[in-house]
């Protein structure tokens, strides 16, 4: 029983250690692109989202012409930004 | 052996746990991101170990293992299956556990979610959930062990069971629900507290936790519910709030997260209020770990009175420790919280927001006064005083019907300023709505609240129907869909909108059914077999009293007739006496319990007791109650869970 | 409108809800005030007429005394240390009141007895008591 006890634990603390420590001996020091590309792409589906919303509360009546257009254009330009980013990066 | 394997992992977990925010720092100090993914790894590792340990812990509960004081405690050799699972939160240190089983299944998720991506944030945000994590390890390792062996010199041959009162699937619930919710809220917490780390309090941080907010606050929505559902099954005083401290600490954070759901979505549409985001969602998390303690420390008397316990002092710690980095956090950071935009009208729908907030605060910073006075007013004046229901319901209806009137007025509002046609047009119906019906309340006699709160519920019912209606009409006219497919599209579409609608029109509900309080009557009498007794309406006779013997308890089951003045028979109803663990040769540790039984209508409840029986005599003492309008109070609550679930369900990326 | 409106409207509401609060905290409705003390027995004499208050003890072993005519009426002495004082409370009396019972009454003082329209216990002692060993129980009935 005590064995076995032990053997169990010595187990789990060592695939603990071996998990936990593997990356720092295989992994790289810098941040892998497309890793930031995925963050770059969740942000421009919310930023799309976030149009679409816009204009439905312009359809409805909730937002009048002029802050319509203004508010589209500064979210078109984030999009377009974050765009350039992607590019940037592949 | 298994025991310690479990209390092995909880260490180990608190180990690994300090290992993973030095793995963090060291990556925040060298920008190496192979500490990055240790530190990932390192937290990964720190969640399974808990979890394994919760599950060794479930697993000793249904083993019976009495050798562990926990189980000895909080279960019994009777107890069943089911609620011997359900033991698991039924303690304190099986809570806590059961606290940092849900934060670490929580902080997996946030984990695999964002493997693939990286920001800024990512690394603070785990630093804080392992922060939290650590702080309910120290509590489960050395103030609370839930696996400390049993310290009796004798051999536990059986437990001591699991309070029947708790021995009930909606009781079984409430707790986990709850605590998905005060659990829920420290992941937002997380994430702002990672924003304003690293600068970044622009709208990225506000986009990803709307998601996570709404998932805490239905939790905590549902979990608040269910304890109003089970105390008026189960309690038997008739009505499903009481204002007890326990069931503030848990309100509390309710309103400041209802506040801070609104306050996040001008903020991503205005890029106002940013600084008080930050204060509204570290309110909130504070509130959820004092809701914590409040629950499990003893401090404040109430019917949740659970054991009194050393965690108070530790817990003030930590909620001062959170208080003062957060406030250092957010005053060194305001010139990074500037408004970009400003409010520029009463009559815009920022105001409204603001407005909002501002009554939500009230409303929790009345609850939070009155939960605290008694301790206030000991400290000053040497009185105790206990604060009880009179004194909140007083001070929050007003500022709940005000709540209730902004809720509808807040929706049909435009951005920036709303016109004064559009005023008049998306106005006048509700507003008739709601004056024909306070006509109607004064042509029927009703001098209470009620007059002023069914005119009420009738306006905003009225305006939230507008709203839909006009997100219908402008999908009619543009493209050209019939009514019900735009109702469909509509809602499709724009989930978290419309889904927000379903739920204030549950609330509205809720609100109907607050009301009808006004008009409970109740009484209590002695009837013999045969008798009958004339109350409110309704005739009730004692048919029969019958004993019956179950497996854990005994019980007389009343027998009542309920006819209506015409003589047609409404329902028979069948209030228990019961008396647990009737075998124990101490009468001391029997316990008598009352199982009520309810007939709902959708205009009233049929409350009635079995409080007290004469087996001789044939005489029951009964109490029956009157609850109008209870129904809407659960139908509202349905509604809101399934608006919020609208809400969440991810939407089709087009 | 200018921040400075803004700003004087956040704070006129904030205040007008400090003052309600405190309007009903300190100026509490005389018949159902929801504000009660909690007063030990030694200070029973500081009562002001017709103020509610709140007791807290046990239930003085073998006190309680259940009226024949009414099941629902019953007297028993509320003990408190040294001190203890009769109680008549009618009403629904819960699961748990029973002789050596912590309970908390509420109601009013007259005439050296405590009238009680209000009866609560504290928790049930079995379930966060002591373990049990094994002659306190019918290992039978297992």
């Amino acid at each position: 029983m005590e064995i076995n006890f032990l053997i169990i634990i010595t187990f789990l603390l060592s695939l603990i250690v071996w998990y936990i420590v593997t990356p720092l001996i295989e992994g790289t020091k810098e941040i892998p692109t497309q890793i930031n590309q995925h963050e770059l792409n969740r942000n421009k589906t919310v930023l799309l989202r976030q149009i679409k919303e816009l204009e439905m509360d312009y359809h409805i009546g909730n937002v009048s012409e002029e802050d319509f257009n203004n508010t589209r254009n500064e979210l078109k330009n984030e999009i377009s930004t974050i765009i350039t980013n992607i590019k940037n990066i592949s | 052996m298994t025991p310690v394997l479990g209390s092995i992992s909880l260490s180990l977990a608190l180990g690994v746990a300090f290992i993973s925010i030095l793995l963090f720092s060291l990556f925040l100090k060298k920008s190496d991101y192979r500490f990055f993914i240790a530190g990932w790894r390192a937290t990964v590792v720190v969640s399974a170990l808990t979890i394994l340990a919760t599950l060794i812990l479930l697993y000793e509960l249904l083993l019976s293992n009495f050798d562990i004081s926990y189980v000895a405690h909080y279960t019994s050799l009777e107890t069943p299956t089911f609620y011997k699972i359900t033991a698991l939160w039924a303690g304190q240190s099986g809570s806590l556990l059961f606290w940092l089983f849900i934060l670490s299944v929580y902080t997996l998720i946030v984990l695999y979610q964002y493997r693939n991506s990286y920001s800024k944030l990512m690394p603070w945000i785990i630093i804080v959930l392992v922060f939290v994590q650590i702080f309910f390890l120290i509590l489960v390792n050395i103030v609370e062990n839930p696996f400390m062996p049993t310290d009796a010199d004798f051999v536990v041959i059986n437990g001591n069971g699991l309070n029947p009162l708790l021995q009930n699937l909606t009781m079984a619930i409430h707790p986990p629900t709850l605590y998905l919710g005060y659990v829920g809220f420290t992941i937002p917490f997380a994430f702002a507290i990672a924003a304003l780390v690293t600068k970044e309090t622009g709208s990225v941080w506000i986009r990803s936790i709307r998601r996570w907010t709404l998932i805490a606050w239905l939790f905590q929505s549902g979990g608040i519910i269910l304890g109003g559902w089970w105390a008026y099954q189960e309690l038997g005083w008739g009505g499903y709030w009481a204002w007890d401290p326990v069931e503030n600490a848990s309100f509390m954070p309710w309103l400041t997260g209802t506040a801070f759901l609104h306050s996040i979505i001008i903020q991503e549409k205005k890029g106002l209020l940013k600084t008080w985001n930050m204060v509204l969602i570290l309110v909130t998390f504070t509130l959820c770990i004092f809701g914590t303690f409040l629950t499990r420390s003893g401090v404040m008397s109430s019917v949740h009175a659970f054991a009194v316990s050393n965690l108070g002092p530790i817990f003030i710690v930590f909620i001062v420790i959170i208080l003062v980095i957060c406030i250092y956090l957010i005053i060194s950071r305001l010139p990074y919280l500037k408004s970009e935009k400003r409010i520029e009208s009463f009559t815009s729908r920022e105001s409204g927001f603001l407005l909002n907030n501002v009554i939500f605060i009230t409303i929790c910073f009345a609850v939070f006064w009155g939960t605290i006075f008694p301790v206030l007013s000991e400290a000053v004046s040497g009185d105790k005083i206990t604060v009880g229901a009179p004194f909140f319901n007083r001070v929050n209806i007003p500022i709940g019907l005000m709540l209730l009137f902004f809720t509808g007025v807040g929706p049909l509002l435009a951005w920036r300023r709303t016109s004064k046609d559009a005023f008049i047009r998306n106005f006048s119906i509700p507003i008739i709505s709601g004056i024909a019906i306070f006509i109607v309340c004064l042509i029927f006699g009703i001098r209470n609240t009620t007059l002023i709160s069914f005119p009420l519920t009738a306006f905003v019912f009225t305006a939230i129907l507008i709203e839909f209606q006009r997100g219908i009409n402008s999908r009619v006219t543009r493209f050209d869909e019939s009514f019900l497919k735009a109702l469909q599209t509509l809602i499709a579409r724009n989930r978290s909108r419309y889904g927000g609608y379903i739920a204030h029109l549950g609330i509205v509900f809720m609100f109907i059914g607050f009301s009808g309080q006004a008009f409970d009557t109740e009484l209590e009498f002695a009837l013999k077999k045969g008798d009958s007794k004339i109350f409110d309406g309704y005739s009730f006779e004692l048919v029969s009293i019958d004993p019956v013997e179950r497996p854990n308890h005994i019980a007389w089951i009343a027998g009542i007739n309920v006819w209506n003045l015409e003589k047609h028979l409404v329902t028979t109803l069948y209030p228990e006496k019961r008396v647990y663990f009737h075998l124990d040769p101490n009468p001391e540790k029997r316990q008598p319990h009352s199982e009520l039984d309810i007939h709902t209508t959708i205009y009233k409840d049929i409350y009635s007791i079995f409080s007290g029986v004469d087996i001789e005599k044939q005489i029951a003492y009964l109490k029956i109650m009157i609850n109008r309008l209870v129904y809407w109070v659960w139908f509202g609550g349905y509604v809101l869970i399934i608006g919020t679930m609208i809400s969440l369900w991810p939407a089709k990326e087009y | 409108m200018n921040k400075k409106k803004v700003t004087i409207a956040v704070s006129t509401l904030t205040l007008l809800a400090v003052v309600w609060i405190g309007f009903v905290t300190f100026s509490p409705n005389q018949e159902n005030p929801g504000m009660v003390r909690f007063l030990s027995l030694s200070e029973i004499q500081t009562v002001k007429e017709n103020e509610r208050i709140r007791l807290g003890g046990l239930v003085y072993p073998g006190s309680i005394l259940i009226s024949e005519k009414n099941q629902l009426e019953c007297n028993f002495r509320l003990k408190q240390g040294e001190h203890s004082i009769p109680v008549l409370f009618t009403g629904t009396r819960p699961d748990l009141f029973k002789d050596d019972a912590e309970v908390i009454v509420e109601g009013n003082y007259i005439d050296g007895a405590f009238v009680a329209d209000q009866l609560q216990t504290k928790c049930a002692s079995r379930f966060e008591g002591e373990l049990r060993n094994e002659a306190s129980y019918n290992t039978e009935s297992i």
